[in-house]
């Protein structure tokens, strides 16, 4: 961990060779926060050093938006990079003007960007200039095309002008025998809506394109003006699955801004929550891909196992989803004694049948070899594209927030992340395996180190014009939640930015080259969220 | 290969022998709020905090017109969009609200769904007898889960050859929703049991289950999906959203709920509503729907050449 006084080694390093990268004169990293550092404001500094960064092992995370119009007459763009090896975050700032302001893609040279910087030119119109695909990503067609609703000109309340538009082209693969198959948006099974566009030859995947956009329901502009303490309740539904993880984030930022930090209990409680978010989750997609592949001892028997986890979820919280659990400032209920050894007890019970369940699975020759070498996703791509979470870690990339950054109490548990190099769903059916193995180590972990004290403080003044952030390894991997309040205290704006944003792309690429039959098992190893990347 | 047998037989029978067992709840799990009419002065507090906006305080309406003039002496809880978060009972300080822990709440009438309480002690304190009413309200003529089960297994029999088929039509739901009717399929709940399956196509489906507020980029699908479905068909709304809007409501960007696209059959509230909920819904949209759909039938059967 980096304190605020002693400027690390790297950011010693970054700011020699910043000078080389832009000119500006006076420039340099400013602490502010633990481990973090910002730059700028300033001119080019968006398409200049965040490749800069990213060169020199940093990952693209977030990009946040803002309207300061009414402030300082322009809008403000953040970019947060993450260098997960050394627990930093740099914030790189820059400001835009003019009615239309003209954003010079990245995404050319730092493929993470590809969708934030498409949400960020239609949400708060932004020329969006040498992007590969300029298009709309959230709003579809039907919608008037100069409607940028994250604008705080544009009224909450009023109604979405529409107009009569074509949806964008798709990138089209051409030749002879070759054919598209249209998916979606509603699907066959009960899942979220989303469009796939397959251009195939036979029955092999030459390209994928998804589009999306299909669940956007205005939720960071449904944020605004809410007492930050009322935000809690919609971060839980941002994607149901992660509920937890999501409002965890969210109460992570607003305590940023207040300056406080949840007492040892709650924190140890808020990972317990964390963690049974998680085990549901890898059991119930591990029983997802025995489905998928028609292997119905495995789906049965996880279905089953998914129950387990989610009664105990209930029984902590009052909700199967953990929601209404986490609240800013600590956590809602407290555990008891008797609670606390039932768990105890069942884990134990629970990880031996889970044990048995999967072991069974992973060595049946079938399972094998339905998902062996199918869905390959490169280390590089992963790299490149910012991705995130299990699917990252099944391509090699260690990268795991609950190490990297400190979030307690998981330093103080000597947490390692789970990896594996396969990088096909096999890799990523055996991290949800290994992670759930270590999430329920962790949880005994946790119940034996159980301090004691308050679970909750309470939260009084909010800092105005700061950036609060909350960053949590969910089930699904890194979400990144931003706050920003104004002088009355009010949330003024929320950047919400699900692991499934960075994501996606990973199973367009894992998808090619496969047969279209072995597309619904790749989909399913990957489990991304519509709802969190739409919004 | 014995390994896998020696499993199976050693972990037995998973499924819940819902409706017949009931629900086993944890302590802390919160149903539908309960309000105390006598504790209410009607300070509003709970109005302020409630994430889905479904507790309003007001005055009467004469008809259409605006209300009368004066303090509100009406409390109203729309159980449609409630998200059962407690925020009504954390916000109270006068212990008027309290979570109870019922969830078998469906109702196939929108406006039951609506607790109403009086402030100003007039005599009648609820508008109905469906899940909206207050605890200690005259006993309610709700049929009996058990009475719902019992006659269903014969309904569906006659009505849809031994089955119901469903296609599911996510639109904006926080998948919180469709995991839950993703559950309702697993061992535990084996909807199957009851004739009830997931269709991948609403071109078979008897019934379109929706979940989610309606974003408006699901408006067009959805009708599109309606459509499809041959009649007679159903519709049911799971969850808060979908049945009210929930804690979207207020976004122009979604559509406030299913029944602003389509007309709804069955209304299942719950942020999510836990598996039995959905099961309770779907049982007892069956019963109810049942004479109508015998009609549409001896009317085809009837028609020459059908």
């Amino acid at each position: 961990m980096t304190t605020v006084a002693q400027v690390p080694r790297l950011i010693e390093e970054l700011s020699a060779e910043l000078s080389n990268v832009v000119d500006v004169p006076g420039l340099a990293f400013k602490p502010t926060g633990t481990g973090r550092f910002s730059l700028g404001p300033g001119p080019d500094l968006y398409q200049r050093v965040v490749p800069f960064l990213v060169g020199k092992g940093g990952r693209l995370s977030t990009l946040v938006a803002t309207d300061e119009r009414s402030r300082t007459g322009d809008f403000l763009l953040r970019a947060l990079v993450m260098f997960d090896h050394d627990g930093l975050i740099v914030e790189v700032r820059q400001n835009f003007s003019g009615r239309l302001p003209v954003l010079i893609s990245i995404t050319r040279y730092v493929p993470a960007a590809h969708w934030q910087e498409r949400e960020v030119a239609e949400m708060f119109g932004f020329e969006l200039v040498e992007h590969p695909e300029p298009y709309r990503h959230l709003q579809h067609e039907h919608t008037a095309w100069d409607y940028h609703p994250l604008r705080k000109d544009v009224s909450p309340m009023r109604p979405v002008p529409t107009a009569a538009g074509r949806p964008p082209p798709f990138r089209v693969v051409s030749g002879e025998g070759i054919h598209e198959i249209p998916v979606g948006p509603i699907h066959a099974g009960i899942i979220e809506p989303g469009h796939f566009r397959f251009f195939a030859l036979g029955e092999k995947i030459l390209h994928l394109q998804i589009r999306l956009g299909y669940q956007h329901k205005g939720v960071e502009k449904l944020f605004e003006g809410r007492r930050p303490a009322d935000g809690t309740f919609l971060a839980e539904r941002i994607s149901g699955d992660s509920a937890f993880a999501h409002a965890y984030a969210y109460c992570l930022a607003i305590e940023d801004l207040a300056n406080v930090q949840a007492p040892p209990r709650a924190a140890h409680l808020r990972a317990l929550a964390l963690e049974l978010e998680r085990l549901a989750n890898h059991v119930g997609d591990l029983g997802g891909l025995c489905t998928d592949i028609g292997f119905a001892y495995g789906a049965s028997h996880f279905g089953r196992l998914r129950a387990e986890f989610l009664n105990k979820a209930e029984a902590l919280s009052g909700n199967r989803f953990l929601m209404g659990y986490c609240c800013p400032g600590g956590v809602k209920h407290g555990i008891d004694e008797t609670l606390l050894q039932e768990i105890k007890g069942w884990i134990p019970r629970v990880r031996a049948d889970f044990s048995d369940v999967a072991d069974h699975t992973f060595s049946s020759e079938t399972v094998i070899a339905r998902m062996e070498q199918v869905g390959i996703l490169s280390g590089r791509a992963a790299r490149a594209f910012g991705m995130v979470g299990p699917a990252a870690r099944a391509s090699g990339i260690a990268h795991d927030t609950r190490r990297d950054f400190s979030l307690p109490p998981y330093q103080a548990l000597g947490f390692e992340p789970a990896f594996e190099s396969s990088q096909d769903v096999t890799a990523r059916a055996r991290i949800r395996h290994r992670e759930a193995l270590h999430s329920m180590e962790l949880i005994l972990h946790i119940l034996r180190s159980m301090p004691s004290g308050p679970i909750r403080v309470p939260l009084t003044r909010f800092a105005p014009d700061r950036l609060g952030l909350g960053q949590v390894e969910g089930w699904r991997g890194e979400i990144v939640t931003c706050v920003i309040v104004d002088d009355e205290e009010r949330l003024w704006r929320v950047r919400v930015r699900d692991p499934s944003v960075q994501n996606w792309i990973g199973l367009a690429l894992a998808a090619e080259l496969n047969t279209v039959s072995d597309f619904p098992l790749c989909n399913k190893s990957f489990n991304l969220s519509y709802s969190g990347n739409d919004l | 290969m014995f390994s896998v047998l020696w499993k199976a037989l050693n972990t037995g029978v998973a499924t819940q022998n819902y409706p017949r067992e009931r629900a086993v709840l944890p302590t802390r799990f919160r149903g539908r709020p309960d309000l105390d009419v006598e504790r209410c002065d009607g300070c509003g507090h709970c109005t302020a905090s409630c994430p889905a906006g479904v507790i309003r305080l007001g005055r009467d309406l004469s008809g259409y017109g605006s209300p009368e003039p004066g303090p509100a002496n009406r409390l109203t809880v729309d159980l449609a969009g409630c998200t059962f978060c407690g925020a009504c009972v954390d916000a109270c300080g006068r212990g008027a609200f309290r979570m109870t822990q019922e969830f078998e709440l469906a109702s196939r009438d929108r406006d039951t769904l609506v607790m109403v309480a009086r402030l100003d002690g007039s005599p009648e304190q609820n508008s109905g007898t469906g899940p909206g009413r207050i605890s200690d309200s005259p006993s309610s003529n709700w049929p009996s889960i058990d009475r719902v089960g019992e006659v269903l297994r014969e309904k569906i029999g006659e009505l849809f050859g031994r089955s119901l088929h469903i296609r599911e039509v996510s639109a904006g739901c926080c998948n919180a929703c469709d995991l839950e009717v993703q559950a309702i399929n697993n061992p535990i709940f084996d909807a199957s049991r009851f004739g009830i399956h997931f269709v991948a196509s609403p071109r078979y489906a008897d019934m379109l289950l929706v979940t989610g507020p309606v974003s408006r980029n699901m408006a067009g699908p959805l009708i599109e999906a309606y459509n499809a479905t041959p009649e007679p068909k159903l519709v049911m709304a799971v969850g808060a959203c979908s049945c009210a809007g929930g804690v979207f409501s207020g976004s122009p960007e979604t559509m406030g709920g299913t029944d602003r696209v389509i007309p709804v059959n069955t209304y299942v509230p719950g942020c999510p509503p836990r598996p039995q909920a959905i099961l309770h819904g779907l049982l007892m949209t069956l019963e109810r729907e049942a004479p109508r759909f015998a009609k549409i039938v001896r009317r085809r059967e009837s028609t020459p050449g059908a």
